[in-house]
């Protein structure tokens, strides 16, 4: 079995991606990405290879972001104040997309429910709709509807936003 | 603005950021070395040291009643320290339920889910806590007054009328302290029934 840190390097993306788009407040991403990891360490060694390790991580990720984790105020007593990934190229300001395409799509998933958020990003991540339901607890066929709802309201929010405010 | 070009373009920024991120290890470390504090497990923990207090006056409760066992203060200490028992049981199975949910292994409605049902069953014990507290107070304290003030409140009406007066401000106490504790479990658990009501709405539409 691969070691904590390993599984953790292969998939830090899907922590990244969760965070990035479930907090914009710098200290508020600090303590949801050590919530999840904390989770994460205890799910650790329960692990079966029946699915991917990502699949599970973005479980943990998301049940952390939607389930508990925001609605609370920040324990500020809690953990250590100190970023859990360290950016080695960029800055930590750096914007997370510089394209004008993928600002408009930034802001468009930024504006989206918890749930629907959580939909866009395993979508762009090019999850299947089955994982995508074992993800969730949500039929495939639903995840389907709603995807296909997300993508028309995505075109539209181009339109608006690419021809209008811009 | 095509979504298949889009979503290619996403994933490379997101990729090429991730890239130039490394793992803080000894932040990992001494993280992986806490244990967890979220929310729900404050919210663990109180009910447990509720659990631990129950097994507690419980034992309390049969200890004293065997040592003054011929004597009129044994029925109501046997009787609370069984409610005291069944208080304990209650709340140690309410307790597993929640130890029991795995992040790894439950979608996050199911998730949701769970955590609600754990929030029901708190609630449903609301009652009979207290009930059973404010039995186990009235059972103990004739047996303390007498012992440690030497005053028989069961003597004459006028010690049991004062007695009664006293039991009246702690069963207030209690209902004011429980109902504060469980008010604020509530606002803990509304984030969650929010958040399942619109996954279920979502399903729905």
């Amino acid at each position: 079995m691969e070691t904590f840190e390993e599984i953790l390097n292969k998939n830090k993306g899907i922590i990244f991606r969760v965070v990035n788009y479930y907090c914009k407040d710098a200290d508020d991403k600090k303590d949801l990405e050590q919530e999840i990891l904390i989770q994460i360490w205890l799910s650790y060694k329960k692990y079966n290879d029946e699915f991917a390790w990502s699949t599970f991580i973005y479980r943990i990720a998301l049940n952390v972001s939607i389930g508990f984790y925001k609605k609370q105020k920040r324990r500020k007593d809690k953990f250590i104040n100190v970023n859990l990934f360290i950016e080695t190229h960029l800055q930590d300001e750096t914007p997370l997309v510089i394209d004008d395409d993928l600002r408009v799509l930034n802001e468009f998933i930024f504006q989206l429910n918890d749930i629907n958020k959580a939909l866009m990003i395993l979508y762009l991540q090019e999850k299947s709709y089955a994982e995508i339901g074992l993800i969730l607890g949500i039929s495939e066929t639903n995840i389907s509807t709603k995807i296909n709802r997300l993508k028309i309201q995505l075109k539209e929010y181009f339109k608006k936003n690419k021809n209008g405010n811009r | 603005m095509e979504i298949d070009n889009l979503k290619k373009a996403w994933q490379e920024t997101i990729d090429s950021r991730e890239k130039n991120t490394e793992i803080n290890y000894l932040v990992l470390k001494k993280l992986t070395l806490e244990t967890t504090s979220s929310s729900i497990n404050k919210i663990l923990n109180f009910q447990k040291i509720g659990t631990f207090l129950a097994l507690l006056y419980a034992i309390i409760s049969f200890a004293l009643g065997f040592i003054f066992l011929t004597t009129y203060y044994s029925v109501p200490l046997f009787i609370s320290g069984i409610l005291m028992v069944y208080c304990f049981l209650g709340h140690y199975k309410n307790n597993k339920m929640i130890e029991n949910i795995d992040y790894y292994k439950t979608p996050v409605k199911d998730y949701l889910k769970t955590v609600l049902q754990y929030e029901n069953k708190i609630y449903e014990a609301k009652k009979s806590d207290y009930i059973i507290t404010f039995f186990w107070v009235t059972a103990i304290s004739p047996l303390y007054i007498k012992y440690v003030k030497n005053i028989d409140v069961f003597e004459d009406s006028y010690s049991l009328l004062i007695f009664l007066g006293v039991l009246i401000v702690i069963f207030l106490f209690i209902a004011i302290g429980t109902n504060s504790i469980y008010k604020n479990y509530g606002k803990k658990f509304n984030g969650v029934k929010n958040q399942l009501e619109e996954i279920l709405e979502f399903e729905k539409e």
